[in-house]
């Protein structure tokens, strides 16, 4: 496995028109998957997951001559990531629905119409489950469970208090867990 | 890898059902796919107009033309005008044009001290939920065995009609535990002369009883999820020491 470039070498060599693509294209190559996954939790699709992912580079090439390198490349990345996913969703559910009954159900019906989904393996009910949750906090419960996100860095990237995101977590938790075992 | 245990740990004390199911991906991605970003991304900023141009910065020679040889003449016409007005200030001197009522300094401290309101025990004690209510109960109770321990142990003629009548009314209140129902029929005056007659501070009691109300404390959910909450709060109080 070829070592990963370090991020302060890429986005020096990003700001040398000469080496500007070669640069972003390590770049993207070095965070699409952890990001694509982030992003397709919480917008289920592929398709969908796929335009928010280019779209969010695409806006991450314009703003990146302004990112302050105080903070994490990856923590920023996964802010505007998790951004332009709630913002895709908050769009998606305005124009596919009109009662709050049709909004709950939303990302569940599209769960179902998954081709893998298969409604006797807990694994998907776990994913029926996180479909019950607000929005924000579908993406504190994905970053801690799936990817194992520290509360210090997910604090950084929702720009939430380490204790909210904490206590929001464990509701989640309990949440999934009612839902799995009662329904 | 400690940051991934303990994240392992944590969810095994909150739910060791979703430690079961384990975080295993079940969306897939068409072969390829991820391969192929990287171009996609380039070939769609490629069609947006401008994305290539180079970054516009603010370089130092983007100035007007002339502008730094003019820049000290400028600087020093500046400084000779500022000087000049200082100069007429001088002269002026510093004399007060102002005036005040006669005596009028000499009134203020007491007519400020006269606007400011008494310190009055506006802290409601109703509901009696508070620790103050908790402190005087705890007194109370002492109280109320102390005088069966003495009755008992005594038991003399002194016993009058009225021991009788206390004596019973707190065996009936101990075997109902209706303590706290009892309390709460006292008003806050009757609480006060109680406290003072036993030597307790009364305002310091107040001062905790109100800080301490139900709107002051965390949620009982933050106690569990939050180690530090319970310091927190008593640091609020300072009351760690």
């Amino acid at each position: 496995m070829s070592q990963q470039p370090d991020d302060k070498e890429l986005l020096l060599q990003f700001k040398n028109a000469s080496t500007r693509e070669a640069a972003y294209t390590q770049i993207i190559k070095k965070y699409q998957e952890k990001l694509y996954w982030h992003i397709r939790r919480l917008v289920i699709g592929h398709d969908d997951a796929n335009d928010v992912l280019q779209n969010m580079f695409i806006k991450v090439w314009k703003n990146l001559d302004n990112f302050r390198e105080d903070s994490q490349l990856y923590t920023w990345l996964y802010r505007i990531a998790t951004n332009e996913s709630l913002s895709f969703i908050d769009q998606a559910k305005r124009k596919a629905t009109t009662s709050m009954s049709d909004h709950e159900d939303y990302y569940s019906n599209k769960l179902k119409s998954d081709k893998d989904f298969d409604s006797k393996k807990l694994e998907w009910k776990l994913q029926l489950a996180i479909q019950e949750l607000p929005e924000k906090q579908k993406a504190v419960f994905n970053l801690r469970y799936f990817d194992e996100m520290p509360y210090e860095e997910m604090s950084k990237v929702l720009e939430t208090s380490e204790g909210a995101l904490k206590a929001s977590y464990h509701h989640a938790v309990k949440k999934i867990e009612d839902y799995i075992l009662n329904r | 890898m400690n940051e991934k245990l303990n994240i392992q740990s944590e969810l095994e004390s909150l739910s060791p059902l979703l430690k079961k199911i384990g975080n295993k991906n079940v969306f897939s991605v068409p072969e390829g796919y991820f391969n192929e970003i990287p171009a996609q991304v380039l070939q769609q900023l490629h069609t947006l107009p401008g994305a290539f141009l180079p970054n516009i910065q603010t370089r130092p020679q983007d100035v007007p033309a002339g502008y730094f040889e003019e820049l000290a003449g400028k600087i020093l016409e500046r400084v000779k005008k500022e000087e000049e007005t200082s100069a007429i200030l001088m002269n002026i001197g510093r004399d007060n044009v102002f005036t005040v009522p006669e005596g009028y300094f000499d009134n203020l401290p007491t007519a400020i001290l006269a606007q400011i309101p008494r310190r009055a025990k506006v802290i409601s004690l109703h509901p009696l939920r508070s620790a103050f209510r908790y402190a005087v109960a705890a007194a109370l109770t002492g109280l109320l065995g102390l005088s069966i321990f003495f009755m008992v142990q005594k038991n003399t003629p002194r016993t009058s009609g009225v021991d009788k009548v206390v004596l019973a009314q707190a065996n009936k209140i101990i075997a109902n535990k209706s303590f706290n129902d009892v309390l709460n029929t006292l008003s806050e005056s009757d609480i006060e002369k109680y406290l003072t007659a036993q030597g307790q501070d009364v305002d310091a009691a107040l001062v905790f009883s109100a800080a301490a109300d139900d709107n002051a404390l965390p949620e009982p959910e933050e106690y569990l999820l939050n180690d530090k909450t319970l310091d927190h709060v008593l640091q609020q109080f300072n009351l760690t020491n």
